[in-house]
């Protein structure tokens, strides 16, 4: 194998941690560096995993690294990516890739312009049941695509947004979409391709005075290589998460993979392609008081470390991350707020 | 208790159903039964025995029924309804009770003109899951309703949709909402009342030669009372029923009832509440190869009987029906036919 890739961190919240120990367990990455501008979180990074930290964002980009993973607050992804990339680095950035079309644009420019890779985190790819569906829809074997629907009901409770001082800024977070949704709206890209004719209503029904954007939608869209489709989602799922899923009617069968984040097949009922003896689903991100998607990060890390070596294909390009930044977008303006 | 008289007009699978419930009940007589096709009257399921007519009018005359049940193709049940009420008879509409506001409510008026009761069938009520749903919410024990979802997957394809029969025509069936899912519309106005802003996709993927409209659609709306709404249907699912739901988001629990049938409580997360016990819901209804929905219809006719002796209310009266047939109208407002059903 070639030199270790040497890898540096931005944002030392709680991603950055599962990063970090990946990165450090992988034999053909190293991690050099960690910024963040508090210097208290990098500082605890520092002390545990003894990779210097910095507070001073030139002196870590001016830092002998390679790649860049950004695992900072949503809102400044665009910013610093693209600081990144102007210093040399490759960049992996955590989802979503930024909160704005116009902000994704001038990354995916960026990486052009200065021919470095741009690699963005969408960790369910990797779930077996989306890896198993995934290739049977690219086998043909599914058929046209009939109806697609995504069930996201979570919870995020107060404790959730009053413990971060960017989470339901409308600024930084960016709304549930960006945040909590992303992944699930990459998983119907993954699959099916982009979407248009998006007609929706969104709302804040339950998180007044704790956050400045919806916490619950409902839209149904037409799937441009064919379909219709429909995504519901809330935050407000009573005390913990009730689901995260996505159904699937083709001409060919019926799937629905699901679980709390993509992680099991709830159902399927094919013309002789039923998914069998999948591999046991990792857990989930267990952040204390709350469940994320799953936590797939060694396989992004293991992923990353094969492109830059030119031995496999990355799995979300940033062409990709733009996609859905695109599709988050339409799906924002042309939701109808309710009240 | 008096014993009511009963007719049926209309005997295709659900007519013989309503016949032999009548037939076996208590308090109920079956005095008549009525059919545009000679043939009808000869089906095995059809009880034996009771006098059999062409013609509405002759049976009217003849058996003197207090109450007529209307079973024939959906496009025709608000002229019967009519007809029937002009003769001063109660009337038990099957779903749906017309295929448009404006013929519902010519039904509503001729019933208060004449004073006769006008019942509709809204069998699902009376399916355990349902009632239970209808009291949480009733009881607000899931708090303010956020969100609520209906997702109705089913297979009818070419075993169900023959040629020469009224099921796919524009005119006499009017679309999967009202034959297929009426009744989980119906449950979702009953426990969540009216909805607006109604916004939809619809799509026709294998039913190009089978009916005139969709065979799928996604439906988004508002509910009146707050809340976001979503209804998913289709009736193209490869070979087999998949679910009928309804999936509740509220500030103090989470329910999703699923099954083939919306038979089962999958979810159940509520503050201060356990998932009960529910008894088993009645099997489907049963057509070959199609599972419908839950059969109770004895409980309908239980209704009426005790209804009309003056023991209990109507479990789904004239104005309910109206409001599911006015529902579906405008959500097939927003339907383009033409389009839909352009050759791919």
């Amino acid at each position: 194998m070639s030199q270790p890739i040497r890898f540096g961190i931005m944002g030392c919240g709680y991603i950055a941690q599962r990063h970090l120990k990946h990165i450090i367990d992988h034999p053909g990455a190293t991690a050099v560096g960690l910024y963040d501008t508090f210097n208290d979180a990098a500082q605890s990074l520092e002390n545990e995993y003894q990779v210097p930290c910095y507070t001073s964002l030139d002196a870590f980009l001016g830092s002998d690294c390679d790649m860049v993973v950004i695992c900072t607050p949503n809102g400044t992804h665009a910013d610093l990516a693209i600081k990144a990339m102007k210093a040399g680095k490759h960049v992996l950035v955590e989802k979503p890739m930024a909160t704005s079309v116009q902000d994704a644009q001038k990354m995916v420019d960026t990486a052009k312009e200065l021919n470095r890779f741009l690699y963005v985190v969408k960790q369910n790819r990797y779930n077996p049941p989306v890896q198993a569906v995934k290739k049977i829809i690219d086998n043909n074997k599914l058929g046209e695509l009939q109806l697609v629907s995504l069930n996201c009901y979570w919870n995020r409770n107060e404790a959730y947004y009053k413990n971060s001082d960017w989470k339901g800024t409308k600024k930084l977070d960016g709304g549930v979409l960006y945040t909590q949704f992303s992944h699930f709206i990459d998983i119907l890209y993954y699959f099916f391709g982009d979407i248009d004719g998006v007609n929706g209503y969104i709302g804040n029904l339950g998180h007044h005075n704790l956050i400045e954007f919806e916490d619950t939608g409902s839209f149904n869209f037409k799937v441009k290589s064919g379909g219709v489709g429909n995504m519901s989602v809330s935050t407000c799922a009573f005390n913990q998460n009730m689901e995260g899923s996505i159904t699937i009617i083709a001409d060919n069968g019926t799937i629905k993979i699901g679980g709390k984040y993509l992680n099991t097949i709830d159902y399927q009922q094919t013309d002789g392609f039923d998914i069998k003896h999948l591999p046991q689903s990792s857990p989930a991100n267990n952040y204390g008081f709350y469940q994320g998607s799953m936590s797939n990060h060694d396989k992004v890390i293991d992923n990353v470390v094969e492109a830059l070596n030119g031995e496999a294909e990355i799995m979300t390009t940033a062409d990709d991350g733009l996609q859905v930044v695109k599709m988050i977008d339409q799906f924002y303006k042309s939701a109808k707020w309710i009240s | 208790m008096e014993k009511i008289k009963f007719a049926v007009i209309g005997l295709g699978h659900i007519g013989r159903r309503h016949a032999t419930i009548i037939n076996e009940f208590p308090n109920a007589e079956l005095v008549g039964l009525m059919d545009k096709n000679d043939e009808a009257s000869k089906h095995e399921l059809v009880p034996a025995n009771i006098p059999f007519y062409t013609s509405l009018e002759q049976m009217i005359k003849e058996t003197e029924p207090d109450v007529i049940n209307i079973c024939t193709p959906n496009g025709s049940h608000s002229d019967y309804a009519l007809d029937c009420l002009q003769h001063k008879r109660h009337v038990v509409i099957e779903k749906p009770m017309g295929l448009s506001k404006a013929k519902a409510e010519e039904v509503i008026f001729k019933a208060l003109q004449v004073s006769k009761q006008v019942f509709v069938v809204k069998q699902n009520r009376y399916s355990p899951p349902s009632k239970w749903l209808k009291e949480i919410v009733e009881d607000e024990m899931l708090g303010d309703i956020h969100m609520v979802q209906i997702n109705c997957y089913w297979n009818r394809d070419d075993r169900y949709y023959k040629k020469g029969g009224w099921k796919g025509n524009l005119e006499l069936d009017g679309g999967t909402l009202y034959t297929q899912f009426s009744h989980f519309i119906d449950i979702m106005y009953w426990v969540f009342g009216d909805i607006t802003n109604i916004k939809a996709n619809f799509a026709d993927f294998n039913h190009q030669e089978l009916t005139d409209f969709e065979d799928s659609g996604v439906v988004n709306f508002n509910f009146v009372n707050g809340g976001v709404g979503c209804i998913n249907f289709s009736t193209a699912v490869w070979d087999t029923n998949m679910e009928s739901s309804i999936t509740v988001v509220g500030s103090k629990g989470s329910i999703k009832i699923g099954g083939q049938y919306m038979n089962e409580i999958e979810y159940c997360h509520v503050d201060g509440m356990e998932k009960p016990e529910l008894p088993p819901t009645n099997p489907p209804n049963d057509y070959g190869p199609f599972k419908g929905s839950a059969a109770n219809h004895h409980y309908v006719i239980e209704n009426v009987v005790n209804t009309l002796n003056g023991k209990d209310t109507i479990t789904a009266n004239a104005l309910e029906g109206l409001k599911v047939v006015e529902i579906i109208e405008r959500i097939y407002e927003t339907r383009d036919l033409a389009e839909i059903k352009k050759k791919k």
